[in-house]
């Protein structure tokens, strides 16, 4: 499929108004890598989030005495490290490693602040996308505390 | 002293992006709720059906865990609650939250937060970036304090970090 109508068939992107989309086109820039290309690591903040075009992707979530806890694979078309859009920067919850040689497209932070003046319908979308992702590690953290009163790690 | 006096007085950042009348318009989608001391207003893991603008009083928040619990801290007014769950989906509460005076909300169902986010993007914008902004410390600060090692047995789903597929219908909604 051709890439224009591959990112158009995207549910985070399909429906968009007409100059939104030539505007996301614009700032999406493409990538390969190579296998064990690190797109980003726990703990340490990035700049940017990702659509996966071809290839495998791990996200791996480690505890702080560096125990890998969970692990997710991810497929062509999903979007991953929403959170490095934040303003200010986030240290990223997880690590996100090719497994095979891939293709991403990167949407930078800088890219995303242009998009609100750009591509406002886009912008918008984006900025809920990330507020859920948020929403999702904050519980995800009360679970790990959840735990942490059941084996009885904190007093 | 009016409701909307106070708002504007104790959330400023969104009186001030919004200006009068959509600030208006907000307030119209919610309603004011007291509560006397030691009421639980969101018990953790059980339903929670608004988002809650804390407007008088303080709340505790914690963790709950077989009878045991975590005290993650206390919010006064000028703070959010409720926006994890409506937020993540799941519509359950991720901590208990416990007036420790009497304490007096404005108070927004889920489906008027969910019409305000389709039908008017120009107040779910300023909403959605304060949100962030919150979230993103509560955030920084949890990651800050970090977690014990646990078992992957007891962790249960990870967070969703792949395509949002569940969010959108097909007018992007």
């Amino acid at each position: 499929m051709e890439f224009r109508q591959f990112i158009a068939s995207l549910p985070a992107f399909e429906g968009l108004p007409e100059q939104d989309f030539e505007a996301l086109l614009q700032v999406l820039h493409y990538e390969p890598h190579i296998e064990g290309y690190e797109f980003f690591t726990q703990g340490t903040p990035h700049g940017a989030m990702y659509v996966l075009l071809e290839g495998s992707v791990r996200v791996t979530h480690r505890d702080d005495n560096g125990n890998q806890v969970d692990a997710l694979e991810l497929r062509s078309g999903e979007v991953f490290g929403l959170l490095g859009l934040v303003e200010d920067g986030l240290p990223a919850t997880a690590t996100a490693i090719a497994t095979t040689p891939v293709g991403a497209v990167t949407l930078t932070r800088e890219a995303y602040q242009w998009l609100f003046a750009a591509a406002p319908t886009l912008a918008h979308r984006l900025q809920y996308m990330i507020a859920v992702q948020l929403a999702r590690e904050l519980q995800y953290r009360n679970r790990l505390l959840r735990i942490r009163i059941r084996t009885g790690a904190t007093a | 002293m009016m409701v909307s006096t106070v708002f504007n007085q104790l959330f400023p950042s969104i009186h001030l992006a919004l200006g009068e009348e959509k600030t208006s318009q907000l307030l119209s989608s919610m309603t004011t709720l007291d509560l006397p001391a030691g009421r639980k207003l969101i018990r953790d893991r059980m339903p929670v059906d608004s988002l809650y603008f804390l407007m008088q009083g303080e709340v505790s928040i914690s963790v709950e865990e077989g009878g045991r619990q975590i005290a993650l801290g206390e919010l006064g007014p000028g703070q959010w609650l409720g926006e994890v769950s409506i937020l993540s989906g799941e519509l359950l509460a991720s901590s208990t939250v416990t007036a420790n005076t009497a304490i007096q909300l404005l108070r927004m169902k889920h489906q008027a937060f969910a019409d305000l986010m389709a039908q008017h993007p120009d107040i779910s914008r300023v909403l959605l970036e304060q949100l962030t902004k919150m979230m993103t410390e509560r955030l920084r600060t949890s990651l800050e304090a970090g977690t014990a090692p646990i078992a992957a047995a007891d962790l249960g789903d990870p967070p969703k970090r792949g395509l949002l597929w569940a969010l959108f219908g097909s007018n992007g909604g």
